[in-house]
């Protein structure tokens, strides 16, 4: 009995290349309103403005027209956030001073995505019943 | 044999072998990397220092660490001298134009950015972009140095003769692609509050009249109040006049 092969082959493409993965599968469907608030002369403002860069790339924005995409740029040393306002209602805030653009996206993916593909799974199920 | 060994091997001399290389380049600023083997043999004769001395062992471990200098070697940037020119000329545009805009920028196409440069052109305005090391090369020493830590990530810049703030702040709500982070309005650094402001204030000619036409109303108001007993008294004095000559009639 040979012991099953786990693990990856070839090496990690590295941090890009999952952020890229990230953002591949990012989807605005369930988001209505998105905020992006961040002070540009903050210390730890470089990886919010970097989430901002990949949440307005073509492929992403082509996931919802409708959304509504705000940047607010204050001068008051406050700490970035990134605010979504989901058409079910509920909202949530990055509060992202101490997170990277990778734990924002896998974050995102994980709550916002997750429910764009469980709305998707309902509509199929009803169609079909 | 011992002769054999004598004559054949030890005796033999090195004759250096000529290789001609005519027909291709040599390749020296850039050579191949060797194959694997004498890759490793080459790691291996690499000069080892005795770490366990007295010396290597009071240093802390950052600074025995062969890693750092291989690192350092990736880090240093060679000098370009077409960044030292771009730096020179962005240096001259921030002393000579009136205002500057910092902008985030997020990812924009081809076609939209040709109509944003065109709008912004419209009004005299200029969009550019530079790295964040040609900034840092030109605004390195300069009373502008707050600035470089919003090149942090993508951004660009807007240059403008005049400071025609509230005009760039209509014409940047147009392009949703770009955001207004701060800038440079006659040599003072304004955040995007304070650039609000400065462009309801309007123009610097019409707040000049304003003031005098502030400062005028007060002269005449305090003339008017003087001679306003005076101008009630002759008032009256005709009217008692007009009165006596339609009795008198």
């Amino acid at each position: 009995m040979s012991i099953p092969f786990s693990g990856v082959l070839g090496l990690s493409g590295g941090l890009t290349a999952a952020i890229a993965k990230q953002v591949k599968s990012v989807n605005l469907k369930p988001v209505k309103r998105v905020v992006f608030k961040f002070d540009p002369f903050h210390d730890s403002v470089e990886q919010t403005r970097y989430f901002m860069y990949y949440m307005n790339t073509e492929k992403v924005a082509k996931t919802n027209l409708q959304c509504i995409v705000k940047t607010q740029i204050v001068c008051d040393r406050s700490d970035p956030s990134v605010s979504f306002s989901l058409a079910s209602g509920e909202e949530f805030v990055f509060k992202s001073a101490n997170l990277s653009v990778l734990e924002m996206l896998t974050l995102y993916n994980k709550h916002i995505t997750q429910e764009a593909i469980s709305i998707n799974l309902r509509r199929n199920y009803l169609l079909l019943h | 044999m011992a002769g054999l060994i004598k004559e054949g091997l030890l005796r033999s001399t090195w004759i250096p072998g000529l290789q001609f290389v005519r027909g291709r380049k040599v390749n020296v600023q850039r050579p191949r990397p060797p194959h694997y083997e004498r890759a490793l043999a080459l790691a291996v004769l690499q000069p080892q220092y005795d770490w366990d001395s007295k010396v290597a062992n009071s240093l802390p471990k950052s600074e025995t660490c062969m890693k750092i200098p291989e690192i350092e070697k990736y880090k240093t940037r060679p000098d370009n001298p077409l960044e030292r020119i771009f730096a020179k000329e962005l240096k001259e545009l921030f002393e000579t134009k009136k205002l500057i805009a910092f902008l985030h920028a997020n990812p924009i196409c081809g076609e939209d950015l040709f109509s944003a440069r065109v709008k912004l052109k419209k009004e005299g305005m200029k969009l550019e972009v530079y790295s964040k090391n040609i900034v840092k090369m030109a605004l390195n020493g300069t009373p502008y140095e707050t600035v470089i830590q919003l090149f942090v990530a993508h951004s660009a810049l807007i240059f403008c003769d005049e400071p025609k703030v509230g005009k760039l702040i209509k014409i940047v709500k147009k392009i949703p692609q770009y955001a207004i982070m701060a800038g440079i309005v006659e040599g003072r650094l304004l955040s995007m509050t304070q650039m609000q402001a400065y462009a309801e204030l309007g123009d610097l000619d019409s707040a000049r009249a304003q003031l005098v036409a502030t400062l005028n109303s007060a002269g005449s108001g305090l003339v008017s109040r003087l001679t306003q007993a005076q101008n009630n008294l002759i008032t009256n004095l005709n009217q008692i006049i007009e009165q006596k000559t339609k009795v008198d009639s």
